[in-house]
């Protein structure tokens, strides 16, 4: 959420586009999260405020199992602590929801971690979830807005350096040595290029006539 | 014992203000060829300088800024000179234009200005550059806050810093400060036609070269802000006939000029005309640049001696074996660290034989590893 709050497409919250064209939804545990990172201003209030107020709620309204061990095929290593206790419900959360009805669930984060924890082998046994890092993320907004006609190329490419450099200044330790920075920078730049040019492929693709 | 006796300040991994910049002939002329190139054209020009973290850009835009660059001339035409301004490039936040003109503003110095100002009216030149001035920026109290710098020092530097009182603004009458990001480029205008006015430099052509360094850092920040910021710098710069910018850029693969466009907005890209780039150093360029920088180690009545002290003929091989394809910000760490090591050997040995092939080896091999 962070990492996308200041994200725009064509001068529009990616986050309004995400609500436009999907159902968002936040576990209880998430929505503690939500609001630790809204006192401590990482968060802006009223991005805040809306997954406090609708999002939460469209979770409470389900019984979800918030529980690890059920979990245990897709963990390797060492269980899950108290510190993943939101990624535990959000896969249980994403379980029901593939499950009940046919209904694709796709789990943005840019956490390795939690990716490595156990969503990435939930995904492989779960084909309807599916784990997003924000760049595909908002690709995938970008394409779906795009293919309505909505956005041009320049937007979408500016859409996918506002998600870089967000990516980039929330993962980027203070007290950095310059060498460290230099090499981070170089790779956010080889990252930039690729998803530009992974966009301006498919943007080909949406507008190539039809023979 | 003193083992080596060597400046070692000359292996600065930071350039200095005023370096000397060993080796890199080809690069060295290939951005004076460019910086002439731009003085020949009376219209804005932007050169871009590419190059790996460490491979001497920062300390490109320091030499050319600290070297003395007045009336010289080349294939017959004289040219008055040039007025240097390094600026550190934008860091992580919001690259902000009022933010970019008081760093301009602070890196030229209010003395400059005034000295410029002076000239200009000393040389009875005050109408023809008033003329200029107003054609350029069409503002009446850009002209007028230049025309007081000279008599009333202080209210000029407060409307310049966009902090007057009304008091001093109605001592040099006008009646607002430049608070707009459109109101600086203005004024930005207006400096940098005073900086390069011919009076300053004997009436022949003269020029100021903007460097901004560190152009890489812009992938940290928001599109929407880039853009706010370089739509005011190109308003700046396309009505700034007397400017060069020189921007620099580090990247890993510095030939790849597209990928290094996709993170500069396409309002820097189309204006830049020439693109030097700093590629990795093959072994001529490296042995060239380890030689000048043992020359200028070396104390005074040591250079003579032997070029290659404080290493053997095979030491100064495996040497630029090693540091060839490297960067002269890691050779010249490198360089320290073998020199610092060895130091410490020789003193432990009560000896002071020169530094060998093996020596090299080793220490390059782990500072490389520490690097890493």
């Amino acid at each position: 959420l962070i990492a996308l709050q200041d994200v725009e497409i064509a001068g529009k919250s990616v986050l309004e586009f995400a609500r436009e064209n999907l159902r968002l939804t936040a576990t209880d545990i998430l929505a503690d999260e939500v609001d630790r990172r809204l006192v401590g201003g990482l968060l802006h209030r009223g991005e805040g405020g809306l997954w406090l107020r609708k999002y939460r709620h469209v979770a409470r309204g389900q019984q979800i199992r918030d529980d690890w061990a059920g979990l245990k095929p897709f963990c390797s290593g060492t269980p899950p602590g108290d510190n993943s206790k939101g990624e535990v419900s959000a896969a249980w959360l994403a379980i029901a929801h593939s499950t009940r009805a046919f209904e694709s669930v796709i789990f943005v984060t840019d956490d390795k971690k939690a990716r490595n924890l156990f969503f990435d082998k939930l995904s492989d046994h779960f084909p309807l979830v599916r784990v997003f890092e924000t760049l595909d993320f908002v690709r995938a907004l970008v394409l779906c807005a795009s293919a309505e006609k909505r956005i041009l190329l320049p937007h979408a490419v500016s859409a996918l350096k506002d998600s870089i450099a967000a990516k980039a200044r929330n993962t980027t330790p203070s007290g950095m040595s310059d060498a460290s920075r230099a090499e981070l920078t170089n790779r956010l730049i080889r990252e930039s290029a690729i998803q530009q040019e992974k966009i301006k492929i498919a943007y080909e693709v949406l507008n190539s006539p039809t023979i | 014992m003193n083992t080596f006796n060597l400046h070692k300040e000359v292996l600065r991994s930071i350039p200095s203000d005023a370096p000397e910049w060993f080796g890199f002939e080809e690069e060295k002329r290939c951005i004076e060829d460019a910086l002439v190139g731009s003085m020949r054209q009376r219209r804005p020009c932007g050169i871009i300088l590419q190059g790996a973290w460490g491979a001497g850009k920062t300390h490109a835009a320091k030499y050319f800024s600290a070297k003395p660059f007045e009336y010289f001339s080349r294939e017959g035409i004289a040219y008055g000179g040039i007025t240097s301004i390094y600026l550190e490039g934008p860091k992580v936040g919001s690259p902000s234009f009022a933010q970019f003109f008081h760093r301009v503003f602070n890196a030229i110095g209010f003395r400059r200005l005034r000295l410029a100002m002076e000239q200009i009216m000393t040389s009875g030149q005050t109408d023809q550059f008033e003329e200029t001035l107003y054609a350029e920026c069409q503002d009446e109290d850009v002209l007028t806050v230049l025309r007081s710098i000279p008599t009333n020092e202080l209210p000029a530097r407060a409307v310049l810093l966009g902090k007057s009182t009304t008091k001093q603004r109605t001592q040099i009458g006008i009646i607002r400060d430049f608070k707009t990001e459109f109101e600086m480029s203005l004024l930005l205008r207006g400096l940098f036609l005073l900086l390069s006015w011919p009076s300053t430099a004997g009436g022949l052509p003269s020029r100021v070269l903007l460097w901004v360094d560190e152009l890489e850092n812009l992938i940290y920040m928001r599109e929407s802000q880039i853009q706010q910021f370089s739509q005011h710098f190109r308003t700046f710069w396309d009505h700034s006939h007397n400017v060069t910018v020189v921007l620099s850029f580090s990247f890993s693969d510095p030939t790849e000029s597209g990928t290094i466009d996709g993170v500069l907005t396409s309002a820097l890209v189309e204006r830049i005309s020439d693109r030097i780039i700093f590629d990795y150093p093959d072994a001529g360029k490296t042995e060239s640049y380890l030689v000048d920088l043992l020359e200028a180690l070396s104390s005074a009545n040591l250079r003579e001696v032997e070029q290659r002290y404080p290493f053997t003929a095979t030491g100064f091989e495996k040497l630029v074996g090693l540091a060839t394809g490297q960067t002269p910000r890691t050779v010249n760490e490198a360089v320290l660290r073998i020199i610092q090591s060895a130091e410490a050997n020789r003193e432990a040995e009560g000896t002071e034989r020169l530094i060998d092939e093996v020596e090299v080896e080793r220490h390059f091999t782990s500072q490389m590893a520490e690097s890493d």
